[in-house]
Formats: C-alpha cells, sequence, structure tokens
C-alpha cells in the first residue's frame, strides 16, 4: 500500500487524542509504550483495531505485542 | 450501529438523574464490555454506577455476602460466562462426565441464581453462549453427546428453560448477535489472545445495547404501539392511484416482501403490540383492502386506530396517542417517505422514527434488528390487548354525544372488582408498575419477584381493581401498595391508575375501597408522597383532591376517621 509517513503520522496523532483521552498529546517518534500518558494495555488493543479499520489492513498477535514506541507503529503500518 | 469509540465519548458526558447500580461478572476480561455498556446507557440517558468485579471472580463474589458485588446495592447483576472459558473447562472432563457437561454447568448457574436472590435484591442478567465447535469429531460432533458443540447448545437450551422458570432471570441473546454478525466479526483472535477479550470492538456495541435494552424495560422504557404508513410500507404501490387491484401483496409484484411485513406485524399484536394506521388517502379507500383484498394478512380488527385522511402525520399521530392514551415515547412510526419520517421527527422527537431502507425487501430484516419491542414479559393468550383499545376508541366516540359528563358515565354502566395481589396476576400487576408512568405516584418499579415478596409479606396491603362497561373489559386498571407503619398508620406506597380510566370516578372509587379496608383493619392515618417524574404531573393536585392534608414538601396524610366517602358512579361487582 501506498502510504506517506506524514499522513499516517497525522492520522495516529488525532486518532491517540481521542483514545488516549488526552487533547494535548503530541507524537513522538520514540515515546515509549506506557510511558506516554493513557496508552496503557486496554488503550494499545483499541488504537490497533482503529488502525487496522482505517487502513484495512491486520496486524499479527506477534506485531502487537512487540510494539514499543510510535515510530515503530508508524513504520509497522508502513511495512502493510 | 454506533461505534464503540463513539460510546466511550458518551461515557464522558453528564447526565441528569440518580444512577442506576449495576454489577458485572465475568470469566473473561470484561473492561472494555463495562466501557461501551456505560457508554451505551448514556447514549440513553440512563446513568450508572457500574462494579466491575475482578477477572474470573464469579463464584468467590457470589458466596461471600459481603462482597463488593453485593455491597455496591446491585438493582442489576449482569453474569457473562463466555463460552472460551466454557471451552477451557469442559476440555479436562472425562468423556463420561462430557456427556453430562450441560447439566453440571446449568447447576452451577442455577446455583449462582440462588446465591444471588438470597444476598441481594437485583435482576439477573444471564448472557447465553456462543456457540463454536472444536471440529475435532467434523460434523460427526452433532450427534455425539460427549461433543462441545452438542453439550453447548443444550446448555442453551437449558438455560433457556431454566430462565423461563425463574422471574429473576433475564437472558441476553449473544448467541443472536454472534448469528447475525457471524463468529469472525463477533470474536477476534489476536485480541482474545493478547487479552482474554471475547467480544470483538465490532460487536461490543451490540452487546452493549442488548444488555441496555432489557434495562431500558425495566425502568419502564418500552414500546406499546406501531404506528404504520400503507402506500408502499404495508403494501406496493399507491391504492388511490392503482387500486385495489393491482397494488403489491401476496402473490403479485414484490407482493411477498410485504405479505411478510404484515406476517411479522400480525405477530407483533398477538404479543401485546398496539397497531395503528396513519396514512394519507380517503378513509374509504385505505380501508379498503383490508376488507375486500384476498391476500391481505392484516385485516381491520388487528387494527386499534385507524387514520387516514390528508392532515400532517405528526397532528395524526399525536391524535392516535391522546385516543389510546399512551406516551408519545411508547411509539415507532413506519413510513417510506423520508419527507414524512423527518416531518414526525422534527414534530414529535420522542416518537421512534426507524430509518427504513430504500428497498422494501429489507424492511422486514431492518425492523427486527433494531430491537424496539423487547420486553419483561409475556402474558400468553391474555396478551392481545386490540380489544381493548378498540372499545378505547368506541368510547371516544360516544362521548361526544352526552350533554353532561355525568349523563356519559352513568352510561357506560361501569362496574369495578377488587383483588389482593395473588399468584394469577403477579405478572401483570409487576408489568404496571413497569409502564405506568402517568398516573404513578412514586414511580416504583417491581419485578414480579418483588410483586411475590410483597404479597406474602405481613407488612403490606395489596388491592387491585378491575372495571368493565359495556363496551368491554378494561381489565386492571389501578392498583395500590399499602405498607404497615404501625398499627395505626400506614403509608401509601404504591398507586397507579391507567390513563385510559382516568375521570371517570375510578380514582374516587379505588380511594374510598382502600379507606374502608383501613378502617376496618383499625388504621387512622394513611401517610403518603408524591415523587415527581417527567411525566407523573398528573398527580401532583390528587392529594388534595382525595381529602390528603399536605404536611410537609411533597408529603401528605390522610385523617381516616374523618374520611368523607367521594361521589362516583361506579358500582361495586356483585359477587
Amino acid at each position: 500500500m501506498n502510504m506517506n509517513k506524514k499522513e499516517v503520522i497525522i492520522f495516529l496523532e488525532e486518532l491517540c487524542k481521542d483514545i488516549f483521552d488526552d487533547e494535548e498529546y503530541t507524537y513522538s517518534e520514540s515515546a515509549i509504550r506506557d510511558e506516554v500518558d493513557g496508552w496503557d494495555s486496554l488503550t494499545h488493543l483499541e488504537l490497533i483495531s482503529e488502525i487496522q479499520n482505517e487502513y484495512s489492513i491486520k496486524f499479527s498477535l506477534d506485531e502487537i505485542q512487540h510494539i514499543t514506541t510510535m515510530g515503530e507503529l508508524v513504520e509497522l503500518i508502513l511495512s502493510k | 450501529m454506533i461505534s464503540f469509540r463513539e460510546l466511550k465519548k458518551y461515557r464522558k458526558l453528564e447526565i441528569d438523574g440518580k444512577n442506576i447500580n449495576i454489577s458485572v461478572l465475568g470469566d473473561c476480561s470484561t473492561q472494555y464490555l463495562v466501557q461501551a455498556l456505560e457508554g451505551y446507557l448514556k447514549y440513553k440517558n440512563i446513568n450508572a454506577y457500574i462494579y466491575e468485579a475482578d477477572y474470573n471472580q464469579i463464584k468467590l463474589q457470589l458466596l461471600d455476602k459481603h462482597s463488593e458485588t453485593y455491597s455496591s446495592n446491585p438493582r442489576i447483576i449482569v453474569l457473562y460466562q463466555s463460552v472460551e472459558h466454557l471451552y477451557d473447562e469442559f476440555i479436562t472432563k472425562t468423556i463420561g462426565e462430557r456427556e453430562t457437561f450441560a447439566e453440571d454447568i446449568i447447576d452451577e448457574i442455577k446455583s449462582n441464581w440462588s446465591l444471588i436472590a438470597n444476598y441481594s435484591d437485583a435482576q439477573i442478567l444471564q448472557l447465553n453462549f456462543c456457540e463454536y465447535d472444536d471440529l475435532t469429531l467434523g460434523q460427526y460432533a452433532n450427534k455425539t453427546v460427549s461433543s462441545f458443540i452438542f453439550q453447548v447448545r443444550k446448555l442453551n437450551y437449558l438455560l433457556q428453560t431454566e430462565g423461563s422458570n425463574n422471574n429473576l432471570v433475564n437472558i441476553v441473546d449473544i448467541l443472536g448477535i454472534q448469528n447475525r454478525l457471524g463468529r469472525e466479526t463477533f470474536f477476534d483472535s489476536t485480541l482474545f489472545y493478547n487479552s482474554k477479550v471475547t467480544i470483538s470492538f465490532a460487536a461490543l456495541p451490540y452487546v452493549a445495547k442488548a444488555i441496555v435494552d432489557i434495562v431500558l424495560q425495566m425502568q419502564g422504557k418500552m414500546k406499546k404501539c406501531l404506528v404504520c404508513d400503507l402506500d408502499n410500507t404495508l403494501w406496493g404501490g399507491v391504492i388511490g392511484d392503482d387500486g385495489m387491484e393491482n397494488i403489491e401483496i401476496g402473490e403479485l409484484g414484490q407482493g411477498r416482501v410485504f405479505s411478510s411485513l404484515q406476517e411479522w406485524i400480525k405477530e407483533l399484536k398477538q404479543k401485546g403490540i398496539i397497531i395503528a394506521i396513519c396514512s394519507k388517502n380517503n378513509e374509504g379507500i385505505a380501508k379498503e383492502p383490508f376488507e375486500h383484498h384476498p391476500d391481505m394478512i392484516l385485516h381491520l380488527e388487528d387494527i386499534s386506530a385507524f387514520v387516514a385522511n390528508w392532515e400532517d402525520k405528526a397532528t395524526n399521530i399525536k391524535y392516535i396517542q391522546e385516543s389510546l392514551n399512551i406516551g408519545l415515547d411508547s411509539i415507532v412510526f413506519i413510513d417510506d417517505n423520508p419527507f414524512e419520517r423527518n416531518l414526525v421527527r422534527e414534530m414529535l422527537p420522542e416518537v421512534e422514527v426507524p430509518e427504513l431502507p430504500e428497498d422494501p425487501s429489507l424492511y422486514l430484516e431492518y425492523l427486527r434488528s433494531q430491537n424496539y419491542f423487547e420486553t419483561l414479559s409475556y402474558m400468553g393468550d391474555d396478551a392481545d390487548r386490540t380489544e381493548m383499545y378498540k372499545a378505547e376508541f368506541s368510547r371516544r366516540e360516544e362521548e361526544k354525544t352526552f350533554e353532561t359528563v355525568t349523563d356519559y358515565l352513568q352510561s357506560l354502566e361501569m362496574v369495578a372488582e377488587t383483588e389482593n395481589f395473588n399468584a394469577e396476576n403477579a405478572a401483570r400487576i409487576a408489568q404496571l408498575t413497569q409502564r405506568s408512568n402517568q398516573f404513578n405516584l412514586r414511580t416504583i418499579r417491581y419485578t414480579t419477584s418483588d410483586i411475590e415478596m410483597i404479597m406474602n409479606s405481613d407488612n403490606y396491603l395489596t388491592f387491585s381493581f378491575k372495571l368493565k362497561d359495556k363496551y368491554g373489559d378494561y381489565g386492571i386498571v389501578s392498583l395500590v401498595i399499602v405498607k404497615k407503619i404501625d398499627s395505626e398508620q400506614c403509608f401509601l406506597d404504591t398507586w397507579i391508575m391507567s390513563c385510559r380510566v382516568l375521570k371517570r370516578g375510578m380514582e374516587e372509587y379505588v380511594m374510598n375501597r382502600i379507606v374502608q379496608t383501613l378502617r376496618e383493619c383499625g388504621y387512622k392515618i394513611l401517610q403518603s408522597e408524591y415523587i415527581p417524574t417527567n411525566k407523573n404531573s398528573m398527580v401532583q393536585n390528587i392529594f388534595a383532591d382525595m381529602g390528603f392534608d399536605e404536611i410537609g414538601e411533597r408529603q401528605y396524610q390522610l385523617p381516616l376517621e374523618t374520611y368523607k366517602v367521594l361521589e362516583t358512579n361506579i358500582k361495586e361487582e356483585a359477587l
């Protein structure tokens, strides 16, 4: 799929604001899961589900479990 | 269907009104389910406090009468035992044990129900089991008693039979949801293996809706009446233009579509839903197919209110609502025409107006999927109330011909009968407490099991009143629950009256009758209270009318010894 990294980041930033319930949220490539406010195991799965719906892609269980930073998540989306 | 993400937004809304306490217990991860449930409740304007038990604590919570589940004082306990967890248990069993697996599980479930009945006042919402097969025996499993699919299906069957014997229990049909959405949509493997979540994000709103549909019934928010347009809704074509021979019903054109819809509506009628017609037509032409078309399923006797004229539909629906004396929010209006739908939505926002699909062949599936007609009880042969509502229409017509109200009331030849609550009428009494919104002093909702408790207790006096007149039998039109305080004082806990009999002397009759009984029992004072809701303002002055003294804000008392018998045209049934 031909996806532009910038567009993915913009989409992700809006989505995270919503799902993490944090209007102030800004994307940071190196931000680590569990250190970002609102990015816990529950919201992680919601985030994944929304991304899968948006881009009509599917992540494997292994991929879902091994995402540790926002940057990795973006790369994973782009690789699909 | 509203999405899980939208439900999470609703969850944050502040809503007026008191909380309903709900406990959710599951043997799988229930956090998302609770979030969806909170969101859907608020989406339907209900505040809830939800206690969510820790993962897989059902038995521990229910056995301990001091557990958080009970101490949160729930009105509702939701029990979700997942099929995935069930399978894990199943495979630890021997072949012999597997053959009676469903019976063993249902015994366990029944013991959960008994614990809840003993330790709380909660109603139980038991989710049934999604069915799937492990396919280790292929389709041969369908005739193998020790197979998983055999036992799960049996378990669902047993849930139905046991549920039908238990008034505390309501079954939430998540299997029905899985059937509609498909297993692939309902269950998300990655979600499950990641965190034991057994309902996908896509399916959660449906499950939340199924639960809330029942909660809404407990709050008296049920649909009672289906108002139908005619042309291109109940038949294909336009009767005024095409003529009776050419409308599509039965074998003509897409007639089967409309026949099926009419069959469904007839079934609704038999289950107690009032059917009304609202059509832009000349009345004679509109009625013709009902009287003479051989393929029509619905006939005039199925219709409680038939309105065909050239007024706008909002005015006509308002007229139907007033004539039948039901709430606007208890009406569902179906019409193929988006203009009419929008007009009614605009003018009467409380009326439920389904956004019917364009293709008539999709109407029925769409209407079924919305589950408008949830209910907590079913009266069997006594459910059909069409005759009663039709009689109501005739009374309204005749009312116009009398000079004075008293003349009219006398002409009705009304006779009342008083009974205590009993095993035969308990379900109907409970239904009335759930459904009555207007003439209802305190709007306390009771379930059948609550009513059974009340009627078997020495702390209460109960009265139910039947009324009939020359047009027909109204059935139970009023009920009263009096709670004893001490040997001289008692409290009017509940007084409900059907709006159909308002201002006919029934208020006076009921009060005379209660006072008579209370005096015979030696009581001196009847206390009461008015609890306002946004629907019961009609009773705010009833206490003054009946001779009560106001003794505090919305607090009243009636000295029984000096009570003057009120005038009424209703006579006592000679037994």
